[in-house]
């Protein structure tokens, strides 16, 4: 089973989301600045690889966590996953999409400009890890209603296989 | 490779235009022949029918001779990102991302389709952009059918 958190650029937001998930990154506390920065893809990734899915993980229940940058063509993209996905015979309960784009506030958009798009990457990227300190606590908020979502699809896979 | 199924994809910008007819005449729902009547157009699943909403998804077209499947597609000017996506999760759910073949048809698009079909697809204006994507069409339908003999060519190479 796979799960995909996406945002804009999968340098920010959906490291982040996913190094949550993955332990990574606590739950309880907000994460000091050299935690966020020594994550893998943090504030990495190149605009020619906008659209890859990048693997971060595996979680507790078995799920591959990736992340993927879809610019603002989410809505575009998420058309085209699904369709493909149907094409292929693969059930839609087999993957998850989740948007972490809405946990991101203002300083995390402009340090990412500045840092992914502008090139200015020791002026952006400390804005980029203030913003998610100011801001942290979306983020572990998705990470727990996705796991709640993943939890539920195992436990419906769990009575589909019992007699 | 012989007996490799593929999947053809023809993309352009709104999926419902170049992309349809040429992946209309690959499966054979529009003949081989010169310059076809307008109506022979509409034969074609979805011709001039894909509004926003529906770019980015694919919508298959047909089987052709050889058991490869054809889709048309809109992307909508962001290939390049669709691209990535589409092989990546390929690559993810263990598929071969080589089993996709994207035809770009966009190059083949004439300044009459492409405002055609903008006056048609994005603003609604049927009665005035489906006429100019018609006669559009027309003037570009010797070049789709040389594009798709092409494709073919390559799918037999493999």
């Amino acid at each position: 089973m796979i799960l995909i958190y996406h945002c804009f650029g999968s340098a920010h937001s959906s490291v982040v989301a996913s190094a949550i998930h993955l332990g990574m990154l606590p739950l309880d506390r907000v994460p000091r600045e050299e935690e966020i920065l020594t994550l893998p893809h943090y504030d990495q990734t190149p605009r020619e690889e906008l659209g890859n899915p990048f693997y971060v993980g595996r979680d507790e229940y078995n799920w591959e966590v990736y992340i993927l940058g879809l610019v603002n063509q989410k809505e575009l993209a998420k058309r085209t996953i699904w369709s493909l996905l149907k094409i292929y015979n693969v059930p839609s309960h087999y993957l998850i999409l989740a948007d972490s784009l809405k946990c991101i506030n203002n300083l995390t958009r402009l340090g990412g400009f500045l840092s992914r798009r502008v090139g200015l990457v020791s002026i952006g990227r400390p804005l980029t890890i203030k913003g998610i300190q100011k801001g942290y606590y979306p983020y572990v908020k998705l990470v727990k209603q996705v796991k709640k979502q993943i939890k539920e699809r195992s436990r419906r896979k769990e009575t589909l296989i019992l007699p | 490779m012989e007996g490799r199924n593929m999947k053809v994809i023809y993309h352009c910008y709104g999926g419902s235009h170049s992309s349809v007819i040429a992946a209309a005449i690959h499966v054979g729902i529009i003949p081989y022949h010169l310059s076809p009547p307008k109506e022979a157009f509409f034969s074609c699943p979805l011709f001039d029918q894909c509004n926003p909403e529906n770019h980015g998804t694919i919508h298959l077209v047909g089987i052709d001779e050889k058991g490869n499947e054809v889709y048309s597609m809109g992307c909508r000017g962001s290939f390049p990102l669709l691209k990535n996506t589409m092989q990546g999760i390929l690559k993810i759910m263990r598929f071969d991302p080589h089993d996709i073949y994207f035809v770009d048809t966009l190059p083949y698009v004439n300044l009459e389709m492409r405002i055609g079909g903008f006056l048609s697809r994005q603003w609604g204006l049927i009665s005035l952009g489906r006429p100019m994507v018609l006669r559009g069409s027309q003037k570009i339908f010797c070049d789709l059918v040389r594009l798709v003999e092409e494709v073919k060519g390559d799918l037999k190479k493999g």
